[in-house]
């Protein structure tokens, strides 16, 4: 059963999807439904020995393509409404045993051609208004498959962190003129305490008002909004970029650091987002090798966010991890 | 994609698409790069490959010129 129903008390949708409760937890190696066919005891999601990326729908979908009827009524106050949308999985190698981090930057740059044209696919159905490109990795974060992969959803609607981002950058738009991001960019750029790396096309740094002590946002330096606007150079650059913090996060407590990567781009829905930059987020759990950030009663129960951290001295930690430049192309 | 303001397809893209649709009716998008140097029934080269449906696709490389495969 699977449907959207309406918090009328924070304005949001929730998904409930009871299927997802029989989803594969944690498979050995040996059954792990990601690897190509035959290198698995069990029958996998490929029919071919070998791919390089590959996409499928998911098979304990949130959202999906012909949702069943809401299994519930709503009422005028909470209503329902079928979960329509879209939830792929995207298979970043064959290497079971691989991180995205272990990848080449050719192979980066390949993976975002992949996320590029899903977006504009998804974003294309006419149930979809925001397709949402992520990654969970490490089992602190509640991955069910360690294989590495990536996930993209197509919202029927605009999430609540992207609405939010979305009113504000409008609003930032009214008051300077200018958008919002940029004016971070060019914000961080002249600071320079918060920058972890830097290309010709883009800018990796630990946010002013980061909730995570480890967070770190990658801003292309040009204004666009969504992946497949970036040229080839600038697709090079961001598999540099993303090469290289991932190195850094590994290089920071010595093992290969959990996190969660968001991509926000622009709403694909019909209207006027022009105002909307582009820019990914990484939000790894630790605060120490061995403790874990917590989203306890303040953020979970207010939204307010406590950082343990100064950015500025996570920032400088990370920038001094090796690679300390990015990284080149192979 | 219907944002006023538009977007534009990057410049770079040159992969190849083969959908496969599986027995409960997921789509299964297999991504291939041609300028690698595939081994016989490696990646992309598709000899493993099922045929492909009648309504897949045709696998015609993503270009600014072509626009992306109807998936």
């Amino acid at each position: 059963m699977s449907e959207l129903r309406w918090n009328p008390q924070l304005g949001e949708w929730v998904i409930t999807a009871t299927h997802r409760q029989d989803r594969t937890f944690l498979p050995p190696r040996d059954f792990c439904p990601l690897c190509p066919a035959g290198k698995s005891e069990i029958e996998t999601e490929f029919d071919r020995p070998d791919y390089q990326v590959a996409v499928f729908e998911n098979r304990f979908p949130s959202l999906r393509r012909q949702p069943e009827p809401p299994a519930v009524a709503g009422t005028e106050l909470t209503p329902v409404q079928p979960s329509a949308g879209a939830c792929e999985v995207v298979v970043y190698t064959p290497r079971h045993d691989a991180t995205a981090a272990d990848l080449t930057v050719e192979e980066i740059r390949r993976l975002v051609e992949v996320w590029a044209h899903r977006t504009l696919e998804l974003g294309a159905r006419d149930e979809v208004s925001y397709v949402f490109v992520f990654e969970n990795k490490g089992e602190s974060i509640g991955v069910t498959l360690n294989h590495p992969h990536g996930q993209i959803y197509g919202y029927p609607y605009l999430p609540p962190i992207i609405e939010r981002e979305v009113r504000m950058a409008a609003a930032e738009r009214a008051d300077s003129g200018e958008c919002l991001w940029c004016r971070l960019l060019a914000q961080e750029l002249a600071d320079g305490r918060r920058l972890v790396a830097e290309t010709d096309n883009w800018m990796a740094g630990v946010p002013f008002f980061a909730h995570w002590p480890y967070e770190v946002h990658m801003t292309p330096r040009r204004h666009v909004g969504w992946l497949h606007e970036l040229t080839g150079a600038e697709m090079l650059d961001l598999a540099r970029m993303l090469k290289t913090v991932l190195l850094k996060y590994d290089a920071l407590f010595g093992f290969s650091l959990p996190y969660i990567m968001a991509i926000h781009q622009r709403p694909t829905e019909a209207a006027d987002h022009g105002g909307y930059h582009l820019h990914i987020e990484f939000y790894p759990p630790n605060r120490t090798a061995t403790k874990l950030k917590y989203l306890a009663g303040s953020e979970a129960g207010a939204g307010a966010f406590i950082n343990d951290t100064l950015p500025e001295e996570t920032a400088a930690t990370l920038r001094q991890l090796e690679p300390r430049q990015p990284v080149p192309v192979e | 994609m219907t944002s006023p303001d538009g977007p534009r397809k990057a410049d770079s893209v040159q992969f190849r698409t083969d959908v496969v649709t599986k027995s409960d009716g997921r789509y299964l998008i297999y991504y291939s790069w041609p300028d690698d140097a595939l081994p016989a029934g490696g990646p992309g080269s598709g000899a493993a490959a099922p045929a492909r449906p009648a309504d897949a696709p045709d696998q015609t490389p993503w270009s600014p010129e072509t626009g992306p495969p109807d998936v």
